[in-house]
């Protein structure tokens, strides 16, 4: 049998193994995943007790890799949101946010967030991450790094959906540079700066201000400097027509979003059930409080705008709802009970919807994505929740004093981040451009013309055709 | 009748650096006219209605026509001179 095998037809050979090895895949996958099972509980156990090792420190090193996952999902979210002929680039720019944020915070980010702390404003060393292990500094160490540093990375892809289809490249890539290295980094020392060396006294932690997982600290970060951003770079060409209203473009297909909304929602577990940094009783509840907002969330959002806004845009507001759940309870999810976080949920949903016509219809701020009404709006709103929804037994003020340092850490957030934004993208509007040309942007931008960038051949008029026209002007004049 | 060779436009593209920058019409109007000659006469000028792109000859007619020039004699003939001098 052996031989007929080997002396087979070139096409029977290959039914065979195509046959053959997954079933050998699947028997090796259950035996593996049975040793595991078995074995890794054991093998836990006895590197915590030899080595120093942690399920801390794996449970971190876990919400980590959850938390990255979600660059996958807001990859799928933006692609599935943007034009068909802008997707590659879309999701380019979700590429780059990852890569360039992961060299400034490793170079500087992660110093000026969680080094010694100069009187509460800004972190002087972990530069490089020299000094990760000194004393005084987390045991979590590297994996605390991993973890926050997808956390900025976070902050940073926010702003490339709602930037999306007619950024420049070279533009997008030092304003996703500046995020990791600066704006994300000193905002988050003021809230978090005492996370990894305990003796900071960050001065707004030292308020009291709570944002448990960073519904201010990531979400709002990246909200206003999308805001920023939108202002400063103006709508997708025929977005609006001449009187204003909005057009809708295809989409390169509303299910990948849908997709998107799924892998955020899981990588959600991880984002705020690993901000515990450690795994103990509360992570549990940590988790369901954030699967509970996001539900009522997105039905709040569907029933709202089914019934108060003539189902209009239903699908992209539903699923931005549902994310708007999520942003939400990110900073009161360690603080609310489960009626709590299903109340931050139903809330935030309504105020979604409603932002959304406001930022999108009113202003005609063009955000393809929704990011301004789902990070930024829904980021403040879950920030005030924590004094509005929390225990009182777990703030750290009477409700209302919370609720002013609640109110104080937004307005913080507020003018440090839209300062530095109007700062940093006017310099970039002045100096390398921000938008792709209107043939480029007309055209697609995954033709690769966006990062070759060959200039447009644009009309041309010598000095002779342009002082007969105006010389046509003077006649008509006289 | 109106004529097809002439085109309103309502936002202008103008190249800065390697990148561009969407303005609107009036915004446009502002800047200095030697300015927006050379702007022209560099090719980093595109115009804009209502979304698409629209021809440059076109554009600038639409001014002569509703007598918003973008620029009158004098100074052409002085951006002329410079250029001139510079080459």
């Amino acid at each position: 049998m052996g031989m007929q095998v080997f002396t087979a037809r070139r096409g029977a050979w290959s039914r065979r193994t195509a046959v053959e090895v997954p079933m050998l895949m699947r028997k090796s996958l259950f035996f593996l995943a049975l040793f595991s099972l078995i074995h890794i509980p054991t093998m836990l156990m006895a590197a915590e007790s030899s080595s120093g090792f942690s399920t801390d420190r794996l449970w971190v090193l876990l919400a980590a890799a959850l938390v990255f996952m979600m660059q996958a999902g807001f990859l799928l979210f933006e692609v599935g949101s943007v034009q068909p002929k802008n997707a590659t680039a879309t999701a380019m720019k979700n590429l780059v946010d990852w890569t360039m944020v992961s060299l400034a915070f490793f170079l500087f980010g992660f110093g000026f967030m969680f080094g010694t702390s100069a009187y509460g404003w800004i972190g002087t060393d972990l530069f490089f991450l020299n000094g990760i292990h000194a004393e005084g500094t987390s045991p979590l160490g590297f994996e605390f790094f991993m973890f926050e540093l997808a956390f900025a990375a976070t902050a940073a892809t926010i702003i490339s959906g709602a930037m999306a289809e007619r950024t420049y490249f070279a533009t997008y890539l030092v304003l996703s540079v500046f995020v990791g290295f600066i704006i994300y980094p000193i905002f988050g020392h003021w809230a978090w700066g005492n996370l990894f060396i305990e003796s900071n006294n960050p001065w707004l932690a030292g308020l009291g201000f709570i944002d448990f997982a960073g519904s201010t600290v990531v979400h709002s970060v990246g909200g206003w400097i999308s805001l920023v951003g939108v202002w400063t770079l103006g709508p997708r060409l025929g977005r609006y027509d001449k009187d204003g209203n909005l057009k809708e473009l295809a989409t390169t297909g509303l299910a990948w979003t849908a997709a998107g909304v799924f892998v955020l929602w899981l990588g959600w577990w991880g984002f705020n059930g690993g901000s515990e940094l450690a795994l103990n009783d509360n992570v549990g509840s940590i988790i369901a409080n954030t699967n509970i907002a996001a539900a009522a969330s997105g039905l709040a959002c569907f029933a709202h705008c089914w019934h108060f806004q003539k189902r209009q845009q239903i699908t992209e507001k539903f699923m931005g709802g549902i994310l708007g759940g999520l942003v939400a309870v990110t900073a009161c999810c360690s603080v609310v009970t489960m009626t709590g976080a299903l109340a931050v949920g139903l809330t935030a949903g309504i105020i979604h919807n409603i932002s959304w016509d406001f930022i999108i219809k009113k202003m005609k701020l063009d955000d393809p994505v929704g990011a301004i009404p789902v990070h930024l709006v829904c980021g403040i709103w879950g920030t005030l929740c924590v004094a509005i929804f929390g225990q009182q037994a777990l703030l750290n003020h009477p409700r209302f004093v919370q609720l002013g340092v609640q109110a104080i850490g937004i307005l913080a957030c507020a003018i440090w981040t839209v300062g530095i934004s109007i700062v940093v993208l006017k310099f970039l509007k002045a100096t390398t451009g921000m938008r792709v040309s209107p043939t480029e942007e007309l055209a697609g931008l995954n033709i690769g013309a966006e990062f070759h960038h060959v200039p447009d051949e644009v009309e041309s008029i010598d000095e002779d055709e342009l002082k007969a026209l105006m010389g046509d002007d003077s006649e008509d004049e006289s | 009748m109106s004529d097809p060779f002439v085109t309103d436009f309502d936002q202008v593209s103008l190249q800065v650096g390697e990148g561009f920058n969407l303005i609107s019409k009036e915004e446009y109007l502002k800047i200095p006219a030697t300015q927006r000659v050379r702007q022209i006469l560099d090719r980093k000028v595109q115009f804009l209605n209502e979304g698409k792109v629209v021809p440059t000859k076109a554009a600038l007619k639409t001014l002569q026509q509703r007598k918003m020039s973008v620029i009158d004699n004098d100074t052409l003939s002085e951006v002329s001179n410079q250029a001139k001098e510079n080459s």
